[in-house]
């Protein structure tokens, strides 16, 4: 019963000292880079979708494109969908969104993602990570081949931003770096 | 025993009696008197040994001033006006002390004026010479030519009219570094010689990044070079 009882005692002492380590401070002008670092995933993901979207690139750019596209989420994340003719939402995995990006019947697809911004600031969470969301607008328009334009929407979707210090080995010296995680995009509203 | 003998015994009784009283009264009085005495002069000590005390605390504290005024002491700055606020907490209300208290309190102000303003010169200096050496290392890569050379890759391949054209270029890029593997960092910020980097890439990613991103935010910082001349490790930095 000792044994034990010094057991839980360590254990609960190696936990706090796990999470004071975790919690790294971090100076105004650090938190500023990482700031910047998530909102450049972020316009990265949106020259990808554009990408993806364009019936003008090819389908071998277009699978490598949806591959880095992939690297940017936390496995198993979701993407939303709308429309203006239905009014639930879909959520996809990230490969499944873009893939039916892909399919899309459209003869051409114009996405332009603009006011990207914070909504909720970059937060340090106990284990170390940070944990904000962005929020951006993302313009869709859809061409007919005869017709010319026949869809278009604006939806203001949230994206969760993960990003977690992280370290590797490269030519024999280690490397701390930033990593961003892009989790779930939901969508908040859809008008015309 | 008779009437008289009884009657006797009554007046003796009752004289002594009164003699017990009046004895009882002066012992009383004799009592009060040595223990009024006694009270005055515990009174009288413990002033002292309170007057006593006092004067070794001021001259104590003329001491620990004097030594803060002349500069004896190995104490820190904040160490030396955590000793004063203790020496003025004693609250001794004697002029020399005060005198001195004012002459360590404008002393230490002026020692924490210096150190400051010393924090400021160094960190000046020290930003300077970042300054300096960045700017040196900066004039020494525009002009090696490996440097142009790349970078101007990276801008023809970031605004390419077209994917073709792009990926044309970076088939000519590629055989400037040992294999397309290379490990790229990118610099996100940097404070002295701790650096942020952003996730690890390698060349061949980086170009490709470039062709699908169309803009170039980030210039070459540092290249690392086999004995062929070819790049084995390269470090951006944002813009």
């Amino acid at each position: 019963m000792k044994k034990f009882k010094i057991t839980i005692i360590a254990l609960a002492v190696l936990l706090g000292c796990s999470t004071l380590f975790a919690q790294e401070t971090i100076s105004p002008d650090r938190k500023k880079a990482i700031d910047s670092l998530a909102l450049e995933k972020v316009r990265d993901l949106s020259k990808y979708i554009a990408l993806v979207g364009s019936k003008e690139t090819p389908w071998s750019e277009a699978q490598r494109v949806i591959q880095r596209a992939e690297e940017l989420f936390m496995p198993g994340s979701e993407m939303g969908v709308s429309s203006l003719y239905r009014p639930e939402i879909s959520y996809f995995k990230v490969r499944e969104y873009f893939e039916r990006l892909m399919r899309l019947n459209y003869e051409k697809v114009n996405i332009d993602w603009y006011n990207i911004e914070y909504v909720s600031d970059l937060e340090q969470q106990p284990d170390g990570t940070f944990v904000g969301v962005i929020t951006i607008f993302q313009r869709f328009e859809g061409f007919d081949k005869e017709k010319g334009l026949v869809y278009k929407d604006v939806t203001k979707k949230d994206i969760t931003i993960y990003v977690k210090r992280k370290e590797t080995q490269i030519g024999g010296r280690l490397i701390g770096f930033w990593d961003v995680l892009l989790g779930d995009i939901r969508v908040k509203e859809t008008h015309p | 025993m008779s009437v008289q003998s009884i009657t006797n015994l009554s007046v003796l009784k009752g004289k002594s009696m009164h003699s017990i009283y009046r004895l009882s009264a002066k012992l009383l009085m004799l009592m009060l008197v040595i223990a009024m005495s006694a009270g005055l002069t515990s009174c009288k000590s413990q002033k002292k040994i309170l007057a006593r005390e006092r004067a070794a605390k001021i001259e104590q504290a003329k001491v620990r001033l004097q030594a803060l005024l002349d500069d004896k002491s190995t104490l820190t700055l904040d160490q030396k006006f955590a000793e004063l606020n203790t020496i003025k907490g004693w609250n001794l209300n004697d002029k020399d002390v005060d005198n001195l208290i004012a002459k360590v309190e404008d002393k230490l102000s002026k020692d924490r004026d210096l150190v400051r303003k010393k924090a400021e010169d160094d960190l000046r200096a020290r930003e300077a010479e970042e300054r300096r050496q960045a700017e040196a290392r900066n004039a020494s890569k525009s002009g090696d030519p490996r440097y142009i050379k790349l970078t101007e890759s990276f801008n023809v391949i970031s605004h390419a009219a077209s994917v073709d054209m792009a990926n044309q270029k970076i088939l000519e890029v590629l055989p400037l570094f040992i294999n397309p593997d290379v490990p790229v960092l990118i610099v996100i910020s940097q404070n002295g010689s701790a650096k942020d980097y952003d996730r690890p890439t390698t060349i061949k990613r980086y170009l490709e990044y470039l062709k699908d991103q169309k803009r170039n935010i980030n210039q070459v910082d540092n290249m690392v070079f086999d004995a062929n001349g070819k790049i084995t490790e390269l470090e951006l930095i944002k813009k």
